[in-house]
């Protein structure tokens, strides 16, 4: 019954209330999506890795290497070994594997390894392998294809993969190949898979920088109008309300605004998500529908916790105002912030620097509940010291400006530095996080690879980690050029004309001098390189391939028609585009995030602000003040959030054991940009001003 | 009445002739109460002398009342202190004797606090009665006659809170017109 | 006739300025007592300790024999809901109910369903002289009638004790002395005790009983000739 009672309330508020709803409703309908949106990303990567991770096996461990083993290891150990490869510039994968014993492990995507004289490939490579001549890729493969690798293996449907099967005795004696007990790489802890460190590192921070915002415009809308139903409340607490009842009648009215929100969050979800699923290409393919989704469980949890949540707001600020059921006025000023509100953030960042040292000590799992435990005192610390900061902000107004509106302004920031800082948060926090984003970014670049310059058209080049003359011995021709190893650590020998016959480089004085010549033992070094001019057209070029390949299968071999690919900075590309577009998904989450606090403010202090105009102060002066207070306090907590990100950044690469170094200016840019676009957006929403605080139009609020 | 006890007040103060009073009397308290005639005041001080509250110093060579001293007796202490301490009771138009007992509180030296509150007691208790009555009342215009009664109490009752408030500053000018003692 | 509500030698200080420096009053069953003072003397604190709205730093309220000033918020609320009833100035009335439903309120926090409640109201609405007022929002109703809404929803249940700060304030002459009759009539129907807190000695005037505080302390008691 006193449900029924709320409802009443909740429902009676006229045209006000409704205007309250709705911008509740659709904040946390814009908040929620873009959470369930980063999600499904979040989610989508990691789908796609866990399927092909597996090709990764080889070198993620080794049964006696002292760093974190898989989870599940089979009885029988297999020998295996994944070579990237091309065929006419698509990147394929070619695996092989033999089986020491009578329980192996299997990847995913199969139900028994593929036997000797047996190949298993995706569907992809099924049609390739039916529409290309035998001798230019088939028998890449040597034996019969008869097993198809399912969708569980397969990154996406347009994958090319061939799994060759061997005895052990074939691949024993092959460079590179190690022994794996598991295909799952799930090695515990967070275990993102197929993935490296550094990159779950980033996705960790990143999902939390990201949804942070999203939650805080949540809590902005949720908060919005809470003055005037205080009053409401204070009425109803004089009169004998408990605590539970009061808190009930304050929180349904959000809590329907909220569910409304998430239901309408729900359904762009879906739409959005079969949109990217059907559209959005990465990586040379679409994502699997199934990997494009939020867990079912995660999903129920968020769209029904939110509504639930946006009630607690109500009961955490009545917590203050039930001890007295008069105004809330009278319960005096909330305490001001100093400057100990900064030791959570000054905590947490000695964390971050400890946390390296530490993590000997710690352990694995420890340490990385210690790096989150740095991260949320971050956050914390933040939350904590902005406040702070906004005062600063209204003190140098206070300080500088002569003015009516300067005054007026400097007085209502100390008046609830809180309240100031919940309308900038948001653009604060999107500026550091693409800082965050910016500083990461120069870590992707690919490694130098002076080593691996593209060969002259026609070239076929073949990286054979250094094998005997015996092995490639059908290989050379009078116009192959054969570069030595001259020790384990990769010392090149070789003519510097030979190699210019090959390769765009001069023999000048400059480039010579990278290029070493072949000492009196030359011929009996082991061959290093091999460059194998063909006649340039794609068929020649593929039998070479086909026959390096079964002479030398750990080779990696490439043409001037691959595109660049090594230690995986393919995977650096399609990151360097996330990072793009995660920095347009926070510029919007701060325009949203800015509207959304500048609006609630503006409902929240109509009256005040009428009457302001009615004693007196201008419109011009009133929009003076609007600006100043946003434009100061954001100023200031953006450079605090630039330095933040920075520092997040920082933790991270660290974390990563990578080394860290400036952003481009092309980040501090996009931060200034996305500040300057989020004030722009605020002067829009000043003429909505005028009507507003008209004073006719609050008189019987 | 109030006069004779205006003349107490200013004879406590010091020993005085019949002009020296009429002049303090003109300058200090003439607004409050009523203007006097000379012979008005050599009427009261005959009578006060009468009644044992004032008594004659001495004579001085020359003819006429001119040229008596009058001081105050103990009696007439006593009498002063009463009536200053003792609350008026309550009707319209009361207004100048309230005022005059602050302020010859005041002038003497006395607090005028304790007498304020004590006739505040007496104009609320008076409303209340009034009040109750006007309830009984069967008549409108019986009513009406009593709202008469209430509002002027109430409005004497406001002036003294208003009064009570300004007592400090009141006090200071009164103190500052006291005249230098006469030899 | 033992006394209702008892305060005694209260203290309270809202940040370093006090408010009740030593109080005392006591109110008996069916008893008015007007507490009068000028403006920030401490009376209307006074009257929030006594109504267990706000908790006194020193110094004992009892209320039918029982200690209250001590007591957890829950029961306080129970108080209010069931034993107290009050008429403030302003603020009270929620806004966006309509008049009937603002007097059932109430009965409605009690946990009577929704139909008992209000036709408990519209009989107060009747006998308060408001027919045809109760579809009107608070907005709507003249000074005076809001304050018969806001009397209303302080009698429906029956209080013994009924706390008015100010009652009066926004209205004029007429209407106040209709207000206070008002109060006097139904209180004494009722036997409910009364305490009416005022700066207006015509309006102190229909009580039993008036208590001056001045400073935070009492200065006078006055009583009925």
């Amino acid at each position: 019954m006193i449900a029924r009672l709320a409802l009443r309330l909740a429902l009676a508020g006229g045209r006000q209330a409704m205007w309250r709803l709705a911008y509740t409703a659709v904040g946390v309908w814009i908040g929620l999506t873009l959470m369930l949106l980063a999600l499904t990303a979040a989610a989508a990567a990691q789908g796609r890795g866990e399927r092909y991770g597996w090709q990764d096996a080889a070198y993620a461990y080794s049964p006696d290497s002292q760093g974190p083993v898989p989870a599940a290891q089979t009885r029988d150990g297999a020998l295996f070994l994944a070579v990237s490869d091309y065929h006419n510039g698509t990147p394929l994968t070619r695996a092989y594997v033999a089986a020491l014993g009578e329980d192996p492990p299997v990847p995913p995507g199969l139900d028994r390894l593929p036997g000797p004289g047996e190949v298993a490939v995706s569907p992809a490579m099924q049609r390739l392998l039916a529409s290309t001549p035998d001798d230019e890729l088939d028998d890449r493969f040597p034996g019969e294809v008869t097993m198809t690798i399912g969708p569980a293996g397969l990154a996406h449907e347009n994958e090319l993969v061939a799994l060759i099967g061997r005895t052990p005795d074939q691949l024993s004696g092959v460079r590179s190949v190690s022994e794996v007990r598991s295909f799952d790489l799930n090695f515990g802890g967070l275990g993102l898979v197929g993935i490296s460190s550094f990159h779950q590192v980033l996705l960790l921070f990143g999902a939390v920088v990201l949804l942070g915002p999203v939650v805080v415009v949540i809590f902005i809308v949720t908060r919005v109008g809470w003055a005037q139903r205080e009053q409401r409340l204070a009425a109803i607490r004089l009169v004998g309300a408990t605590r539970m009842q009061t808190v009930v009648i304050a929180g349904v009215e959000t809590a329907l605004a909220a569910a409304a929100g998430a239901v309408l969050a729900w359904a762009t979800y879906e739409w959005a998500r079969r949109i990217v699923a059907e559209y959005f290409v990465f990586q040379g393919g679409r994502f699997w529908p199934e990997d494009v989704a939020v867990a079912p469980w995660a999903l129920i949890l968020i769209l029904a916790a939110t509504p639930m949540l946006v009630m607690l707001a109500p009961a955490t600020s009545l917590y203050w105002t039930s001890a007295n059921p008069l105004t809330v006025s009278r319960l005096g000023r909330r305490p001001v912030p100093t400057f100990w509100t900064a030791l959570p953030l000054l905590a947490a960042l000695a964390g971050t620097l400890a946390a390296k040292p530490l993590e000997g000590l710690l352990g694995r799992q420890l340490s990385e509940a210690f790096v989150m435990a740095t991260l949320a005192g971050y956050v914390i610390g933040f939350v904590l010291i902005g406040p702070w900061l906004c005062r600063a902000a209204g003190l140098a107004i206070a300080r500088l400006s002569r003015r009516v509106p300067g005054v007026i302004a400097a007085h209502r920031i100390a008046a609830d530095p809180y309240a100031a800082f919940r309308t900038v948060s948001i653009v604060v926090l999107a500026v550091s996080t693409l800082t965050f984003l910016g500083s990461i970014a120069g870590q992707l670049d690919p490694p130098d690879d002076s080593q691996y310059l593209v060969p002259k058209p026609g070239v076929v080049v073949v990286h054979t980690g250094g094998v005997p003359q015996a092995q490639v011995a059908s290989l050379l021709t009078p116009q192959t050029v054969a570069v030595r190893m001259r020790s384990e650590f990769g010392f090149m020998e070789v003519s510097c004309t030979e190699l210019a016959r090959v390769r765009y480089i001069s023999c000048s004085e400059s480039d010579a001098a990278s290029v070493t010549e072949p000492a009196p033992d030359f011929a009996t070094l082991p061959i290093g390189q091999l460059y194998i001019p063909t006649d340039g057209s794609p068929a020649a070029e593929n039998r070479v391939r086909v026959q390096a390949a079964n002479l030398v299968p750990n080779a990696i071999i490439n043409t001037d028609r691959d595109p660049v690919d090594h230690d995986g900075s393919g995977m650096f590309a399609g990151f360097g585009d996330l990072l793009y577009i995660a920095s347009l998904f926070v510029l919007l989450l701060a325009t949203v995030g800015l509207t959304a606090g500048m609006t609630g403010s503006l409902l929240e202090r109509r009256r005040p602000f009428a009457l302001l105009r009615a004693s007196g102060v201008r419109l011009s002066e009133l929009r003076q003040v609007v600006f100043l207070e946003t434009a100061a306090t954001m100023l200031l907590t953006s450079a605090a959030g630039v330095v933040l990100g920075m520092l997040l950044a920082y933790a991270g690469t660290r974390r990563a054991g990578l080394a860290w170094s400036w952003p481009d200016p092309e980040v501090y840019a996009f931060a200034a940009g996305a500040v300057l676009a989020a004030l722009a957006l605020s002067t829009l929403a000043l003429p909505l001003l005028n009507a507003t605080t008209r004073f006719d139009a609050i008189r019987y609020e | 009445m109030t006069i004779s006890y205006a003349l107490l007040t200013l004879l406590e103060g010091s020993a005085r002739h019949g002009y020296d009073l009429k002049q303090s009397y003109d300058r200090r308290l003439a607004a409050a109460t009523k203007p006097i005639q000379f012979g008005q005041i050599y009427r009261i001080l005959a009578q006060l002398v009468r009644d044992g509250r004032a008594e004659v110093l001495g004579v001085e060579a020359g003819a006429g009342p001119d040229r008596k001293r009058y001081a105050i007796t103990a009696e007439g202490v006593t009498d002063l202190d009463a009536w200053l301490s003792e609350p008026e009771e309550p009707q319209p138009l009361l207004h100048s004797v309230l005022f005059t007992k602050v302020l010859l509180a005041l002038i003497s030296g006395r607090s005028a606090k304790r007498f304020l509150d004590v006739q505040r007691a007496t104009h609320l208790a008076a409303m209340t009665r009034l009040t109750h009555a006007r309830r009984r009342a069967t008549t409108t215009q019986d009513a009406i006659l009593i709202d008469f009664q209430l509002f002027h109490i109430e409005a004497d009752l406001r002036w003294l809170d208003h009064t009570e408030s300004r007592l400090a500053a009141l006090a200071e000018e009164v103190r500052d017109d006291r005249p230098a003692d006469r030899p | 006739m033992t006394d209702l509500l008892i305060g005694r030698d209260l203290h309270k200080s809202f940040g370093l300025i006090p408010a009740l420096r030593g109080a005392s009053i006591s109110v008996a069953a069916g008893e008015i007592v007007a507490v009068m003072g000028p403006s920030g003397c401490g009376k209307s604190t006074l009257l929030h300790c006594l109504a267990g709205i706000l908790a006194p730093d020193a110094g004992e309220v009892h209320f039918a024999g029982r200690r209250i000033d001590q007591l957890p918020d829950r029961e306080r609320v129970q108080l209010r809901r069931t034993e107290f009833g009050f008429v403030f100035q302003f603020g009270q009335l929620v806004p966006e109910l309509p008049a009937i439903e603002n007097i059932a309120l109430p009965l409605r926090l009690a946990g009577k369903n929704s139909r008992t409640a209000l036709a408990a109201a519209a009989g107060w609405l009747r006998r308060l002289d408001l027919d045809g007022l109760g579809t009107r929002l608070p907005g709507e109703l003249s000074g005076g009638q809001g304050q018969r809404v806001a009397l209303a929803r302080a009698l429906i249940a029956h209080p013994r004790v009924v706390f008015a700060d100010e009652p009066t304030g926004s209205l004029d002459s007429f209407a106040a002395d209709q207000m206070m009759d008002l109060i006097v009539d139904t209180a004494r129907e009722n036997g409910t005790s009364v305490i009416v807190v005022t700066h207006e000695a015509r309006v102190a005037a229909h009580a039993d009983r008036t208590v001056v505080i001045r400073d935070g302390l009492n200065a006078i008691q006055v009583g009925a000739a």
